[in-house]
């Protein structure tokens, strides 16, 4: 090869290797770009999922349902507490579990053999139904944190007025 | 067993012709990438059937001189088209941040890739018209020029179809951003600022990315030429780098009248 052919390849070997890189450590490195249940896939949308008439019944309508029912608690907290951050997980491997269970229940439906999906459901019905009480208790455990905290500051005020009028008195 | 459910379990990552995909759902194709679901899946996708494509126009450009530069070409297209991706994404990344936008690098990734694909399958689709000339026309300017003007043609459709792609997303984003800026659900988003919400990607700032992209598109083809060989002289894998691409296809106009 004539040693100019030969520069220009390494020159643009170069170029690749750089631009490879600076490519890779963005995917790498970047973050991505919205956090939260704002990325999150709700249910089984028609363009991303076909088989309507199998998503739109049994299991899969019931997984779609405790998804929904699981989002809708995660919206209710505040952000970047601990326990959104855990359900926001949670969220995404049940998002991971749908695809799943939508792949298996059409690859068996073509078959003839439904995929027996009821115990997966049960089980994630089971879940929703501890996060639930979980969250609720949590919320309740502020609340209740909340009130202690008012009364505090209230008497706080009283005793001061106390104070007050003690020292009006005398 | 049942066709119909054969087809429906090709669920959208894993059309084989993901080009039919994005001619006939587009939104949907927009709507994965704004959600980054299955991301990976498609970017390799795209990926794989862009280089098949421009690997397979790469032949068939090639081959009016030698095997030789047929295989030359199989290889250099594709480069073409995925080093220019590569030189220019950081830039629109960046600048995209820098403007206060919300894209990923990954969704950018799949963003500019999906440009490439339909770059990529319109190019094939041109391969027979390319054959035909070849064969019916021995003028070697008018075949550059054809090519040329074939490549310029698919690659604005191409950017087109990446613009219209954000323009998408963005409208997608501002129904979304509608959507949250409802009435708060709890009594401590009321006393809670709101979030800032990213603003969308500017649209200008993808106009001057297009012209950038094409720019550099077009350095790096004058650089890697030859694709076509002159058939007056044997196969050589790089011309010298002298004059610049515009002077050529205007020489290659001259050349062609003279």
């Amino acid at each position: 090869m004539v040693p100019a052919q030969l520069d220009r390849l390494l020159g643009l070997g170069a170029v690749c290797l750089v631009a490879l890189g600076a490519v890779l450590l963005l995917l790498r490195f970047s973050g991505r770009a919205a956090p939260g249940h704002s990325r999150l896939l709700l249910g089984y949308p028609p363009d991303l999922f076909p088989a309507q008439h199998l998503a739109r019944g049994g299991a899969l309508a019931a997984l779609a349902a405790t998804q929904s029912r699981l989002a809708s608690i995660e919206r209710q907290l505040p952000p970047q507490s601990d326990l959104s951050i855990w359900l926001c997980a949670f969220l995404y491997e049940l998002r991971a579990i749908m695809d799943t269970a939508y792949r298996v229940t059409v690859i068996t439906e073509i078959y003839g053999r439904p995929a027996q999906l009821d115990r997966l459901v049960a089980e994630m019905q089971q879940i929703e139904a501890e996060i639930a009480e979980h969250v609720a208790r949590r919320l309740l455990a502020r609340d209740g944190d909340a009130q202690a905290e008012l009364l505090d500051g209230r008497l706080a005020t009283l005793r001061m007025c106390v104070r007050e009028l003690a020292g009006v008195a005398l | 067993m049942n066709t119909t459910l054969m087809q429906e379990y090709h669920a959208p990552e894993r059309a084989p012709l993901v080009i039919e995909r994005f001619l006939r759902d587009r939104e949907g194709v927009w709507r994965q990438i704004r959600l980054e679901y299955g991301l990976n899946a498609l970017i390799g996708q795209m990926l794989a059937s862009s280089t098949a494509a421009l690997a397979c126009y790469g032949l068939v450009m090639g081959s009016s001189h030698s095997l030789w530069q047929s295989l030359a070409s199989a290889i250099k297209l594709p480069v073409l088209f995925l080093l220019t991706l590569a030189i220019c994404l950081p830039t629109l990344y960046l600048f995209n941040l820098l403007c206060g936008g919300r894209l990923s690098a990954r969704q950018a990734l799949a963003l500019v890739l999906s440009a490439i694909t339909v770059t990529a399958t319109l190019t094939l689709a041109f391969a027979p018209i390319t054959l035909f000339f070849m064969v019916t026309a021995q003028s070697y300017p008018f075949f550059i020029l054809l090519n040329t003007a074939i490549l310029l043609l698919t690659g604005s459709v191409g950017l087109s179809f990446l613009v219209s792609g954000m323009h998408s997303m963005n409208a997608q984003a501002r129904a979304e951003q509608g959507a949250t800026a409802e009435q708060p659900e709890t009594v401590e988003q009321l006393f809670q600022s709101p979030a800032p919400q990213p603003r969308l990607v500017s649209m200008n700032l993808l106009m001057i990315w297009v012209l950038l992209y094409g720019f550099v598109g077009t350095q790096l083809a004058w650089t890697l030429r030859p694709f076509h060989g002159d058939p007056s002289m044997p196969f050589i894998l790089f011309r010298p780098v002298e004059s610049n691409f515009y002077i050529g296809v205007l020489e290659m106009i001259g050349r062609l009248f003279h």
